[in-house]
């Protein structure tokens, strides 16, 4: 029973390339979970760190409760299926099958009864005396699934196994994988780039993109709540459509607008309470309409007369292409195999507008995603303690609570935050539900596996002490400390392409660099150590989670190689040299209500300089350079 | 018209096909003739160069050869014991430095470690220089190793030295796909057994073709022995035939067409794998 945990998940290559990112995620025992995106998205990098074949640069990976980050792949219980099947040339069908238990040394009986169970499964035990060159693509992939069901693992990874096989075949081999899923009842793990097998064979599948997790969800609630514009895009073919439409307020009703004083469609007061936020109100937005719901028929107050420019006749549809205002593309329209419509012709599109997509024009999220994190105005002195003793700094500044949408609850329990919610909608997720409505005034988003009607009503709601956060209001960062890292969460940031908060700061560093900054406190959680470190320049705060001995070593890819701890001074080491770049006399722990002792040199072990000096040489540096 | 273009065409054709024949025969010419020569030499009835009708010998027989083997006496002509020289020292270098290349390769091919580019680079450029370059100084280390007119000293310098022409074996390592190793780390195998049991079975090619080229280098060497050899018991065949006088020349042929049979008849045999662990490293399939 094979539960597989993947926790703050980094792969960096040279100490620049950023393959994977801050990936969390938890797979079920038995589930079929797909990562699929772009080439050189970082599944397939993931994929091999679950297997044992790529070191985990920084993370945890647990496969069903052990973890798993310095265990040989062999002594890991996976089996992997490889997209050129990988079979041993030399050998036969059936030494291919048993060369794994056979280093296992397990006896010759089993291993004969287990190959022989797995080949009638797959339908080739009168190939089994055949080598590998001696088959066709599709047997071949038979044959590397079968040596990995011989294994008997706990989880199997599978690595594109269909890219080299023919159309025809691949949809017959994806219905075979899928009842292989059924029949084993093990956990998969499926990396693809075709948004088809992801969606018809997964139960949830994670979108990628550029090392970053953009989407983790079924395929429906991907297809029809994608959170930003890329998975809206990635998923769906043709493309869904976008404009670039205005949304406007005209006399309390929300309306979006082609172009400049052009068509104007009224948006659906249910949609306009599903909004994560008022404030897109007045600006441009993005406006998506995927084509099977544009017709041609339906409600006149969301049609727009266009001219028919390309007709591709589909055999099962018939794909239309005009130009609408707000899209210099082509918008597509799919609409039936027996449509009338002709080229030239000049038609009113209908849109669905039920099924539209709204997006923002600085940062490509959806309007309607479920936020990561609600903010909301609540006064310190109304929380639990324990939540202001995890703050990082004076909390002096104006600030915000927040806490995610899933660890709302509707229970009283112990040392929670009580708060009075307004739900004005409920939208089915079929796996949750989404509550949206008000708090205090404020608009609240709750996500629950709890079952509500779509009604207006009052509830009461509750958040644990230890969900809380507390932001500043300015500039959002977060002030309080978690039990692990994270602490520079800013939303959205995801979203955005290389643009993680503590990497894009602690990349290579040379002697002359260095890092001014100010250690604020540390917390001792058992053998670990939180580092709670404010950048002096920026004004970043970053958290640093390490080990405790006397030579500590920074878990996370900062190239930092040592920290050393003694009579509560600590110091910052620099990876490839001895360096010292923080040397902090820090000190206190934030329940000893201790004064916070933050005293820093910058400590160059050549010159010695004093900060003033070295603070003149980073401000002549500039940016530390990540091409270094 | 278009049947005068027809003739025209086939005549061009026509020529271009006898051009390419007169030049391949006239090389071919130049190539074997001096072989033939040589054979035929070899089976002249007299010994000197001198009784020769012009080109070739004008009376025929077997006689070189059996003197060849006979006359084992005079002036410590000693051919058997020379022929066996030869094939110790070849076989044993074809040992050593089939491992020794393979090992090389293998480990270059699959392996990442540090200072691998530049010594990958290092070994490649020494293997350029030309090996009487070093004469001197391997005279001066064999000395102090004791191992001048040694057989083991020449095998020692053929194996040691086999590894610096690594390049097309690991060209062909190259060409295992990298996935067949990882499902073999997969299914729990070390990394010798993953040579042992999928790496080597995959290259017999690429081994028949090492040993045979190791075998044929120290077969047919001159200056190593020459240089390292002294008693006449030890030659080697190609430095022991270079001792015969102009007299004996037809023994001298028969001497050096004896000791290309047993080469011929190996290459005969293992063609087809020579071409298959030569071009193998070329194209990926």
């Amino acid at each position: 029973m094979a539960k597989v945990i993947l926790e703050n998940i980094y792969k960096v290559y040279d100490r620049k390339i950023k393959a994977v990112n801050n990936f969390n995620l938890e797979i079920e025992d038995k589930e079929f979970v797909v990562f699929v995106g772009p080439s050189g998205c970082g599944k397939s990098t993931t994929l091999r760190m679950i297997a044992g074949l790529e070191d985990i640069t920084s993370g945890n990976i647990y496969i069903g409760d052990k973890l798993v980050n310095e265990t040989e792949p062999k002594d890991r219980d996976i089996s992997m299926v490889f997209q050129n099947y990988a079979l041993y040339p030399h050998m036969t069908l059936y030494e291919n099958m048993s060369f794994g238990l056979l280093n296992k040394k397990v006896p010759a009986d089993i291993i004969d009864a287990k190959i022989k169970e797995a080949a009638e499964i797959l339908g080739i035990t009168d190939l089994l005396e055949r080598k590998p060159k001696a088959l066709s693509g599709g047997q071949r992939q038979r044959v590397a699934l079968g040596r990995a069901i011989v294994r008997d693992p706990k989880v199997f990874l599978l690595d594109e196994p269909l890219s080299n096989l023919d159309a025809k075949l691949r949809v017959q081999m994806r219905s075979e994988i899928a009842k292989l899923h059924r029949k084993l009842e093990t956990t998969f793990i499926y990396v693809t780039h075709d948004q088809t097998e992801a969606m018809t064979m997964g139960t949830r599948i994670v979108v990628m993109k550029d090392g970053f997790i953009q989407q983790v969800d079924t395929p429906s609630n991907l297809y029809e709540h994608p959170v930003n514009e890329f998975v809206a895009t990635f998923l769906g073919s043709p493309q869904m459509n976008l404009f670039e439409v205005m949304l406007i307020d005209d006399d309390g009703s929300l309306y979006i607008e082609f172009g400049e004083g052009g068509k104007r469609f009224l948006v659906p007061d249910y949609k306009r309470r599903q909004l994560v936020s008022e404030e897109y109100i007045g600006q441009k937005v993005i406006f998506g309409m995927r084509p099977e719901d544009i017709d041609e028929d339906g409600d006149r107050n969301y049609s727009i007369n266009v001219d028919v420019e390309i007709i591709e006749k589909l055999g099962s549809s018939t794909l239309t292409y005009c130009h609408i205002a707000g899209r210099e593309d082509y918008t597509i329209a799919t609409f039936d195999a027996q449509t009338k419509v002709r080229l030239d012709d000049n038609i009113e599109m209908f849109f669905n507008i039920d099924r539209m997509h709204l997006f923002s024009k600085d940062d490509s999220m959806s309007l309607f995603r479920v936020p990561l994190v609600n903010y909301l105005n609540v006064a310190i002195d109304q929380l639990p303690d324990s939540v202001s003793k995890r703050s990082v700094q004076e909390l002096s500044t104006e600030t915000l609570v927040g806490f995610n949408p899933d660890k709302i609850k509707f229970e009283k329990d112990d040392n929670c935050l009580k708060l009075d919610y307004t739900i004005t909608a409920v939208i089915d997720h079929s796996a949750y539900k989404v509550l949206y409505g008000l708090c205090g005034g404020e608009r609240l988003i709750a996500k629950t596996t709890m079952d509500f009607e779509n009604k207006i009503q009052d509830v009461s709601i509750y958040i644990n002490a230890d969900d809380i956060s507390i932001y500043d209001k300015q500039t959002l960062y977060k002030l309080t400390s978690d039990k692990y890292l994270d602490c520079v969460l800013h939303e959205g940031v995801f979203s955005q392409v290389g643009k993680h908060p503590y990497i894009i700061d602690a990349d290579v560093r040379d002697k002359k660099d260095g890092v001014c900054a100010t250690i604020q406190s540390f917390d001792m959680l058992g053998d670990k150590m939180i580092l709670n470190v404010k950048l002096q320049k920026s004004g970043k705060l970053l958290s640093y989670l390490v080990n405790t001995d006397d030579s500590i070593y920074v878990t996370m890819p900062l190239y930092f190689k040592r920290i050393k701890k003694k009579n509560g001074a600590v110091t910052l080491i620099a990876e490839d040299n001895n360096d010292t770049i923080i040397d902090g006399a820090a000190s206190s722990r934030i329940d000893d209500n201790e004064e916070i002792n933050s005293k820093v040199d910058i400590v160059d072990d050549n010159t010695n300089k004093n900060q003033d000096i070295v603070d003149q040489e980073i401000d002549d540096i500039g940016q530390v350079d990540s091409n270094l | 018209m278009i049947k005068k273009n027809s003739k025209n065409v086939k005549l061009k054709r026509a020529a271009s096909t006898s051009l390419t024949y007169a030049i391949l025969i006239g090389v071919s010419i130049v190539f074997l003739f001096p072989c033939l020569w040589l054979i035929l030499a070899s089976f002249s009835k007299s010994g000197s160069i001198y009784s020769f009708d012009g080109f070739f010998p004008s009376e025929f027989s077997f006689d070189s050869f059996i003197t060849l083997f006979t006359d084992t006496s005079s002036s410590g002509y000693n051919y058997p014991k020379w022929f066996l020289n030869t094939l110790f020292i070849s076989v044993m270098s074809c040992i050593f430095s089939t491992l020794l290349v393979i090992a090389t390769a293998y480990t270059v091919s699959r392996f990442e470690f540090k200072a691998k580019k530049p010594l990958m680079k290092t070994t490649l450029v020494l293997g350029m220089f030309p090996s009487f370059m070093g004469m001197t100084a391997v005279y001066i280390l064999m000395t102090q190793f004791n191992l001048v007119n040694s057989h083991w000293g020449l095998i020692l310098i053929y194996s040691c030295g086999a590894p610096m022409g690594y390049l097309v074996q690991k060209g062909f390592f190259d060409t295992i796909p990298t996935s067949i190793y990882e499902a073999a780390r997969i299914d729990g195998a070390s990394n010798a057994k993953v040579f042992r049991t999928i790496t080597l079975p995959l290259s017999k090619p690429i081994i028949v073709f090492t040993a045979l080229t190791s075998f044929t280098w120290p077969w047919s060497d001159f200056i190593l022995p020459k240089l390292l050899l002294k008693e006449k018991d030890m030659y080697t065949v190609a430095v022991g035939l270079m001792n015969l006088g102009e007299t004996e020349f037809s023994r001298f042929a028969a001497g050096a067409v004896f000791i290309a049979v047993p080469i011929v008849i190996l290459y005969f045999f293992l063609i087809k794998y020579m071409i298959s662990g030569m071009t193998a490293g070329a194209v990926k399939e």
